[in-house]
């Protein structure tokens, strides 16, 4: 059976007044039903705007998809109308975001936001959409729900925002979720409390989630299967446990090494990751992307961008150094 | 290493510092006691910050950890001035900060600097980074109009930028370089306490190791002081010697670090622990730590503040208030779990 969701070769651009940044370049992956995927890089890494063009949400005209294409259910989105777009979204397809505040209208009490969604995608009347927005409520563990649908998002906390968020976006149980930052606001005690709802939704719905984070952690506790961005690629992707056990590119091992842990003893030290990211233009780039940051760079990676390689095990990296040299 | 016993009279008779300023071993730099901070609320007042007691010795690094609401931010900021205790007592080296004069604050605020989480929001924007630096150098007559271009160098070097780079204005640095210079711009006084409150939670992973092993370098060399809020555990195990844990404005747990992560004493230490994401972790599927949610601080629960939302309460945990009990390896923990102990 093909992936829910296939993304290959995806590019996108986004035009500025003086030039033109291509913050996503040749990014395939795929994402099986029932799956949990993590899509984890730093700032301007491109894992969110892989996510809004996944979405048809890139703003436009600025942002656009010159090369590459997202096959949804064997459906290839890149291109539809909006009206197709809209007609996908919130339906089959429905996202998430960090901040739930934001994300909620503020006028609206939760009935009639909830209810909206109902009544334009399965054409409920107001009476079914509003037992049916109290169900999926009380489904993702708010407490009195039919109650709580006369609040309004400020009376809520901050988790309760994001439970009903995720409430929203499953009510018409889509088959894809993109969940982006979402606990990156909360408190970890909430945190911990959003992530069990997470893996909770999978079990019960087989609902496959695509989690962005730059969480390490989140990404250990969470996912099946993780991609590593960096600079608007990827550099590698592999079972979770297996990455974090030996990651093979430098970049992913760097990332490991620069992160502060929970479970080893202080007095250990860090190993930041010297320098930025390269400046992303619209032109190709003639050396591998982290070669200037890298400790394993060797003059072959200036000449030119090394290809996303598929190992024996299933594992890809986008790197040149012998595989006995890593984690060494 | 020294734990803070509030009780301990040594602690109390810490007030005199010797007249070149400098303190006796053993001397807490900070002396915080029953410290209080109340808000008028719509329904009564909110207790940020309700009864803390707190010792920083020279050259440690406290961390105040906590969720929102725990008061932690609020009791950073009112250290430095920023908020007005409602009670309680604050002494810098045996001076007491409440009720001070403006010569004296303003002496003690060479001391103890803060450094924010956003540094987009805490540079002027309109002020190279040169003049940004000039203005706390001169105004605290660290450096003249002479010698201050020379000084703003080494102080850029110091905290690892070019000095070179100090003609720029805030917007042409990134996040990282940004929080350095403000680093640079608490050093510019030689302060002996840094609040760094969130320092690094605006920044990337692989920045956020930069700016910790950079404040790690500093404490080598200059021997300051840290008291480090923050909500990320990895970075307390990373850079704290002794941990404050936080809840609903009162301090519930007080160890040396690796006592805590270790063995938590008392049952919210253990639950935040157990509840941070763990790289390599085998612990899929595992139920929520804890339920519930922090209670507000305009309503703090009754007894023990933790109780709505504890698995280990019994009888006295409603009624009773729990005190901050002593532990057999100098902590404290204000759980009655651990009063016996």
């Amino acid at each position: 059976m093909a992936a829910l969701l296939e993304i290959e070769d995806l590019c996108v651009e986004f035009r500025g007044r003086d030039r033109t940044v291509r913050a996503v370049d040749g990014v395939s992956f795929s994402i099986d039903r029932g799956e949990i995927v993590g899509l984890v890089g730093e700032s301007g890494s491109g894992k969110s705007v892989t996510s809004l063009a996944t979405m048809g949400l890139l703003e436009r005209p600025s942002g656009r998809i010159p090369r590459g294409s997202i096959r949804f259910e064997g459906r290839e989105i890149v291109g539809l109308s909006e009206r197709e777009l809209q007609r996908l979204r919130g339906d089959r397809i429905s996202m998430i975001f960090q901040d739930p505040l934001t994300s909620l209208n503020p006028y609206l009490t939760l009935e009639e936001q909830l209810g909206e969604v109902l009544v334009l995608h399965r054409k409920l009347d107001r009476r079914a959409a509003r037992a049916e927005s109290a169900r999926v409520l009380a489904q993702v563990g708010i407490p009195d729900a039919e109650e709580r649908l006369r609040a309004y998002p400020h009376q809520l906390s901050g988790g309760m925002r994001q439970r009903v968020c995720i409430a929203m976006a499953l009510l018409c149980d889509p088959a894809l979720l993109i969940a982006d930052e979402p606990t990156t606001m909360l408190d970890v005690t909430i945190q911990a409390q959003i992530l069990e709802l997470i893996r909770s939704i999978r079990t019960e719905r087989n609902t496959s989630i695509l989690f962005i984070t730059h969480d390490l952690g989140v990404i250990s506790e969470l996912c099946d299967r993780v991609i590593v961005l960096y600079a608007g690629r990827v550099v590698e992707e592999a079972p979770t446990r297996a990455l974090m056990e030996r990651p093979l590119h430098p970049y992913t091992e760097a990332l490991l090494e620069s992160t502060p842990r929970l479970d080893e003893p202080a007095g250990g030290s860090l190993r930041p990751i010297g320098g930025v990211p390269p400046r992303l233009g619209a032109e190709p780039l003639r050396e591998c992307a982290f070669a200037a940051r890298c400790r394993r760079v060797r003059a072959a990676c200036r000449e030119g961008e090394p290809a996303l390689v598929t190992l024996d095990d299933g594992r890809k990296r986008r790197c040149i150094a012998p595989l006995e040299e890593m984690g060494t | 290493m020294a734990l803070g016993d509030p009780t301990e009279p040594r602690a109390g008779a810490a007030a005199e510092a010797t007249a070149d300023g400098a303190l006796a071993a053993g001397q807490a730099l900070l002396t915080v006691r029953d410290l209080c901070v109340h808000f008028a609320g719509p329904s009564g007042p909110i207790r940020a910050v309700d009864g803390v007691d707190l010792d920083l010795f020279p050259g440690e690094t406290v961390a105040l950890v906590g969720e929102s609401g725990s008061g932690k931010s609020t009791l950073a900021r009112t250290l430095v001035g920023l908020n007005v205790p409602t009670r309680g007592s604050i002494r810098f080296r045996g001076t007491e900060l409440r009720g001070a004069n403006r010569a004296a604050l303003r002496a003690l605020r060479k001391d103890v600097q803060l450094v924010f989480q956003d540094p987009y929001a805490s540079l002027n924007p309109r002020l190279t980074i040169l003049a940004t630096l000039s203005e706390a150098l001169l105004l605290h007559g660290r450096a003249t109009p002479r010698d201050v271009d020379g000084k703003v160098s080494e102080l850029l070097e110091q905290v690892g930028l070019d000095p070179d780079l100090r003609f720029r204005y805030p917007h042409e640095f990134s996040g990282g370089q940004r929080q350095r210079i403000s680093i640079a711009r608490a050093l510019s006084v030689s302060p002996k306490l840094l609040l760094c409150d969130e320092v690094t939670s605006a920044l990337d992973v692989s920045i956020q190791a930069q700016i910790l092993e950079l404040l790690k370098r500093l404490q080598r060399e200059l021997g300051i002081a840290y008291l480090f809020v923050t909500h990320d555990l990895g970075i307390v195990r990373y850079i704290a010697h002794r941990v404050a844990v936080m809840y609903v404005g009162q301090i519930v747990e007080l160890r040396a670090s690796e006592a805590l992560f270790t063995e938590p004493a008392h049952p919210y230490t253990r639950a935040l622990v157990a509840s941070s994401p763990r790289i390599g972790a085998a612990s899929k599927g595992k139920a929520p730590l804890l339920g519930g949610e922090v209670p507000s601080p305009a309503r703090p629960p009754s007894g023990c503040r933790f109780h709505p939302r504890c698995s280990e309460r019994f009888d006295p945990c409603p009624r009773e208030v729990p005190e901050l009990y002593p532990l057999a390896d100098g902590g404290r923990s204000r759980c009655f779990l651990c009063r016996e102990a």
